[in-house]
Parts: C-alpha cells; sequence; structure tokens
C-alpha cells in the first residue's frame, strides 16, 4: 500500500493540522453564548455558570469521531492511496503503429494495417486499465497521435483514424522517438510495442534495438509478393522536341520470378506495352517513346494483380509543345530560310517589309535590312539596318574583319565558336550600360543584345551573306537568340514520378539559390539545399512538385508509394506477441472509494448529530430536567 | 471539459436539493450550504472531470 501524491510524512502533518482544526472548532462550537430571551424565568438553570472544564469536555464523542474518520477518508483520497507495491503500479507503454505504405498492401484477411490495428486492441485490452498507453503512427517520420492516455476510447479512436502513408518505415527513428518519450515523459516506464509488417529500407534491414529498450514486437502477416513502379522520367527528345522518351522503372520485390507486362496509355489510348522478366528482388528500367504536341495525361501501368496494388499505376501530366510565332519582314526570305527552319518549334512568317504592321501577332520579329518607323511590343532581331535607322548607336563599319571573341558564358552565346572567320562587311555598335556584347572584332561587338523590354538583339552582318551561312555556329547563334528573346517557349520540360521523401535533382551547372525555385501544387516555395550540381528538397506528403530552374522546368509526381527494399527479421533477444502476465501487474487504485466512503461517513454524521447542534439547539430553551413546567 | 462517469453528475443533484428543502425548513443556512457544497464537490470528484489544455509546440525536422 503507498500514497501517489503525498509521502507518509505529509499525510500525517495535513491530517495532524485538520484534526487540530476540526476538534478546536468542535469545542468552540459547544461553548456558551449569548441569547437574547423574553424572560429569565425558564432560563434559570442555565443562568447557573459551568466550569471552564466542563465546557470543553466532548459532549458528543462518535459525532468527533466520525468526523475525523471521514475526513481522514478524504485525505487519503487527495493522496492517491494504492494498494499493492509501487512496483506494480501504473506503466507507460508507447505503441509504434507502421502506417508506412506498405501497411496497405492486402493479405487474405483484409490489409495488413487492418491486422495491425487488431493486435493493437488486442494489446490494449491485456493491458490493466490505469495504464497509459501513447500511440505513435510511424512511416517516413514517427508522429506522435494521442498524449501518454488512460483513456481507452481516446487509444481506440486514434488507432481506428490510421491510414497507410505514402513513405517507407524508418524503423530506427521511430523506437528511437519512442524511447525518447519513455524517458522524458513517463511516470513508470512500460514497453515499446512495434506492430509492423516488417518492411524497412535497405539499410535498415539490420536494425537492431538498444540492449536497454523495453522493445515488444506484435507481427502481422508476412506478404512477400509484390511487383511496383519505383519511377518514370519523360523529357522530351534531343532530337525531335515533338518526341517523349519515356524512361519507366520496374522492381520485383517479393521471393519468386515475376512475368510483368507494362503498358502506356496517353489520353486514355494505348500507346506501347513491354514484358518484362523479373528475378526476385531485381529492378529494371524499360524505354518507350511517343510523339505529341499536345498537352494531355500519360499513364503507366503494370498489367497483374499483386499485394499491394497503389504502387502499379502513376499517372503524369504532360505539357504542350509549344510553337513559337516569328514574323520575318525581309527581300530575300530564301536567306534565311534554312536557319529558321532548322528548329521544328519555329512557325516563321516571311512578309515584304512594304507589308509591316505595328500590331503583327508574333512573338518574335525579324528586319532584315531596315527599320520601321514604329516598333512592335514583340521581342526584335535587326538585321544590318541602314546606318541612319539603327537603333542602336554605330560606331564603324569594317570589312574583312575576323571575329575575336564569342560571349560564351551567356545564354546568347553558349556552344558557339568559329575559327577565322572573316567577316566582309559589318557594322560595329557602340555599347551602352545593360548592353550585351556577343560577338566582336577588334574594333567592337558586332552583334549586341539589349534587355529592354521588349527584346532587342542587333546584327551588324547579315549571317546569309557572310561566311557564318556555311558554320554550324550560324543555326546555333539564332536558336540562342530566339531562346533568349522568348524563353518560355524554349523551357525544357523533364517529368518524374517518384516517391516521398528526399529528393535529389541532379543539375547541369551550378546555380545561383536566388534563381531556383521550389514550388508546391499549393503554390508554396519549399525548402531546398544546393551543392555543386545537386538540388535536395523534402516532400513529406504526395503531391506535385515544380522545380523551376532557368530555362527549365522539372516536375516531380511524387504519388507513388515507396516500398521497402527488405525485411526487418524480429531478433531473438526482442520479447513478442501479446503476454499473458500483463493482467497481473495491477496496483488497484482506491480514491474513488474512500472518497465515497469519505462522503457518506459525513452525511451520516450529519444526520445523526446535525439536528442537536447547538445551532438548532439555540431556539430550543434549556432542559430543566425534573424541575420542568408548562408555564401555562 | 468532459467528465468519465458523466452519471455521477446526477447523483450530484441530490445535495443541491436537501440545500433547497433545508432552507425551506429555515435550518442555519450558513452550515447547511457548507454540508451540501462539499457532498457535491465529493461527487463532482468521484465523476472524474477532465480537462484538455492545448499545447503548441513546434518541431523542426533537419
Amino acid at each position: 500500500m503507498f500514497f501517489v501524491n503525498l509521502s507518509f510524512a505529509e499525510f500525517l502533518a495535513v491530517f495532524s493540522a485538520i484534526s487540530a482544526l476540526v476538534v478546536t472548532l468542535y469545542l468552540l462550537n459547544r461553548a456558551r453564548r449569548k441569547q437574547t430571551v423574553a424572560t429569565l424565568k425558564f432560563w434559570v438553570q442555565a443562568a447557573v455558570p459551568i466550569s471552564a472544564r466542563q465546557r470543553r469536555r466532548i459532549q458528543q464523542p462518535w459525532s468527533l469521531l466520525l468526523q475525523l474518520l471521514s475526513l481522514a477518508l478524504l485525505l487519503l483520497a487527495i493522496a492517491q492511496l494504492r494498494w499493492g507495491s509501487p512496483r506494480q503500479s501504473s506503466r507507460d507503454h508507447v505503441l509504434v503503429l507502421d502506417t508506412s505504405s506498405w501497411m496497405g498492401a492486402r493479405s487474405g484477411r483484409g490489409t495488413l494495417l487492418d491486422e495491425a490495428k487488431k493486435a493493437a486492441r488486442g494489446y490494449i485490452r491485456a493491458l490493466p486499465s490505469s495504464d497509459r498507453v501513447m500511440v505513435v503512427r510511424a512511416d517516413g517520420l514517427a508522429t506522435p497521435v494521442t498524449g501518454l492516455e488512460s483513456n481507452r476510447r481516446v487509444v481506440d479512436a486514434a488507432i481506428g483514424a490510421s491510414r497507410p502513408g505514402a513513405d517507407a518505415l524508418n524503423l530506427e527513428q521511430a523506437v528511437s522517438f519512442a524511447t525518447q518519450v519513455q524517458r522524458l515523459h513517463t511516470q513508470r516506464m512500460g514497453e515499446v510495442v512495434l506492430i509492423s509488417g516488417g518492411r524497412v529500407l535497405e539499410e535498415e534491414s539490420g536494425f537492431q534495438p538498444p540492449a536497454d529498450v523495453p522493445l515488444r514486437v506484435l507481427p502481422v502477416s508476412q506478404v512477400t509478393e509484390n511487383c511496383g513502379l519505383r519511377k518514370i522520367g519523360l523529357r522530351r527528345s534531343d532530337k525531335d522536341p515533338a518526341v517523349w522518351d519515356v524512361f519507366v522503372s520496374v522492381r520485383n520485390y517479393g521471393a519468386l520470378p515475376r512475368t510483368v507486362p507494362v503498358a502506356l496509355q496517353y489520353g486514355g489510348a494505348p500507346m506501347a506495352s513491354r514484358i518484362l522478366q523479373l528475378g526476385p528482388g531485381k529492378e529494371e528500367e524499360v524505354t518507350f517513346a511517343f510523339r505529341t504536341r499536345a498537352a494531355g495525361w500519360l499513364e503507366a501501368r503494370l498489367l497483374l494483380e499483386d499485394a499491394l496494388p497503389d504502387d502499379n499505376r502513376a499517372v503524369l501530366e504532360l505539357p504542350a509543345l509549344k510553337t513559337l510565332q516569328v514574323a520575318v519582314y525581309t527581300d530575300a526570305p530564301d536567306l534565311l530560310r534554312p536557319v529558321l527552319a532548322a528548329n521544328p518549334q519555329v512557325q516563321a512568317l516571311y512578309r515584304l517589309p512594304s507589308e509591316y504592321d505595328p500590331a503583327v501577332g508574333a512573338q518574335i520579329v525579324i528586319f532584315d535590312g531596315f527599320r520601321p518607323a514604329q516598333m512592335p511590343a514583340a521581342g526584335v532581331i535587326c538585321i544590318q539596318p541602314p546606318a541612319n535607322q539603327s537603333p542602336v548607336k554605330l560606331r564603324t563599319s569594317v570589312r574583312a574583319a575576323p571575329i575575336i571573341r564569342w560571349r560564351t558564358d551567356h545564354a546568347l552565346g553558349v556552344g558557339l565558336r568559329t575559327k577565322e572567320l572573316r567577316l566582309n562587311e559589318a557594322d560595329v555598335y557602340s555599347l551602352s550600360p545593360g548592353d550585351i556584347s556577343v560577338a566582336e572584332v577588334e574594333a567592337g561587338p558586332v552583334i549586341l543584345a539589349r534587355p529592354g523590354p521588349p527584346r532587342l538583339v542587333m546584327l551588324g552582318f547579315h549571317p546569309g551573306k557572310s561566311d557564318l551561312r556555311n558554320e554550324l555556329a550560324t543555326p546555333l547563334l539564332f536558336a540562342n537568340i530566339l531562346g533568349w528573346l522568348e524563353p518560355e517557349s524554349f523551357r525544357h520540360w523533364e517529368l518524374n514520378a517518384g516517391t516521398t521523401g528526399a529528393v535529389t535533382v541532379p543539375l547541369e551547372t551550378e546555380l545561383d539559390p536566388g534563381k531556383v525555385r521550389v514550388i508546391s501544387d499549393t503554390q508554396q516555395q519549399l525548402p531546398f539545399t544546393l551543392k555543386g550540381k545537386s538540388l535536395r528538397f523534402f516532400a513529406g506528403s504526395p503531391g506535385v512538385i515544380r522545380v523551376i530552374t532557368e530555362g527549365r522546368e522539372r516536375v516531380y509526381s511524387l504519388t507513388l508509394p515507396e516500398v521497402g527494399d527488405a525485411v526487418w527479421k524480429t531478433p531473438v533477444s526482442v520479447r513478442q506477441g501479446i503476454p499473458s502476465s500483463v493482467q497481473e501487474a495491477i496496483a488497484r487504485d482506491l480514491w474513488r472509494w474512500l472518497a465515497a466512503l469519505g462522503g457518506l461517513g459525513l452525511l451520516i454524521e450529519w444526520l445523526l448529530f446535525g439536528k442537536t447542534s447547538p445551532a438548532s439547539a439555540t431556539s430550543s430553551p434549556p432542559s430543566l430536567g425534573r424541575t420542568w413546567r408548562k408555564a401555562s | 471539459m468532459t467528465f468519465e462517469r458523466p452519471w455521477v453528475l446526477l447523483l450530484a443533484l441530490l445535495p443541491v436539493l436537501w440545500i433547497v428543502i433545508q432552507y425551506r425548513r429555515g435550518e442555519s443556512r450558513l452550515g447547511t450550504l457548507l454540508k451540501g457544497l462539499a457532498l457535491t464537490a465529493i461527487l463532482i470528484a468521484l465523476a472524474e472531470p477532465r480537462l484538455a489544455v492545448p499545447e503548441t509546440k513546434v518541431a523542426a525536422v533537419l
């Protein structure tokens, strides 16, 4: 028998103080008091002084005893007296419920999570009612759902509301979290109970719980046979931007070899299919290619039935291939046609300079050898305009001048290189602040870009009339210029379907963090890290994440469930199953009975002795014994 | 606030009723009131009231 809230000495001290107070009040309450009456004729006996010793004598010992006993019982209830020893008092358990994606796998009796819930409820029922339980859902992160709770309805509701997540189980983190909760927040340490399907990431397959962790495992059915999509990648072909290259990665998680049909649908129509032969634990990648310029939904599907259907299907939204409208005002369209026709995204419209309309609907306008009175609002390429009409100040003109420098560190000059290329005739421009020199001869820039808006590119020579027309650099120069003038149309798209969690994005070059944005489908900016040519971010829940860098947009559709590669074998030293002896370890809590008895004692005392208390007696004349007679 | 045994609160009405009856009889009012309140408090304690105190915590995942 022991107290929870007070020590025995504290109990004695408090009870002594209360007892002394009650006895004092009792004696004072029964002392003589002043009473105003009409006549003293009938109060003769009361007028006789009583000695102080007699007044302080206890006249109703049973009343006082009952009061003291009742107060003692109430104080014992407050001190929370318990039957048993402190070692048998209620314990605090942490119940770790595996809610990883694998728990959605089907066994013969519903899903694995259904089995886990049943086991969890069985364990809770086996516990003494005074034991407290914390429910922790564990997938990629360990999330406490309740506090340490003795209310079984709250615990049961938390178990019932658990659903399979999208991540794999992070076993070490879950056990570590539960252990920390027990060490920091429990009154008396109970058990860490893990209810799991046991499928974990490869690096956690050999996890050994620390020896001092009171771990108990409640296993569920072992389901092994499953194949699933691991990731899907799409990007436009380098050779033809109208063609999508699709990479699909499939894994066999089971112990038996499987034949896996992989099918691709676009807009609901079958596009392609392959059959893969996958050995146990093997992963293979299959590639597809299909042509479309339109936007639509691409679906990859494994045509089989297995334990986990969620990882057999993935859907990606494909953007349309944008077409760039270019209006070319020239007297010699054949000189420019080859360089513009080299880009399949460009739709060029050739007009005579006399047909120029400032309200032209094109996104880029090329003026060959002239400059209109009113410039359009779109991006402009001016090819060697007359000196008196040039929008950029002309410095000089040169003949047979070699190009000595390309601005290869800028998007306009990326990949450009010429060897001993001489320009027959070229205009050299004066640079203003903000202007970009793309190509230079000895006398100055012959290709110049002005950021605008609208953006403007000046060519001091005609590429179709110079030796540059035979160079590979010419179509590349025009591609760079068009891309700089209208970057949105030439944005590179890369689509990926994968699993939630930490995502690493490989980059072509090291980037300035200020020019990178990682955006969720709710338009929230996600934090990310940049290390060299690698960007990392974390997505805790399924969704679509966009990584936008200069000229490139990568879309990550993180909707595939992350399934652990390996199965964790429970160490022999770890206890398993629901013990039958848990019910015996009980320390009975007596406070309710003590409080009820204390209240009952006070009630009885009031009922038995309340009527004869001085308070009620004061209204009656004192007893005169045998000498009393009726007045009338 | 919630109660583990809400039905016990019905019993807490009895002392209140007792106070009213004693008042009508003209008994010592202060004494009756204190006795009734003491019994009511014991019965409310036996109903095991629970008060959920919301806490806001900030966690950082690194």
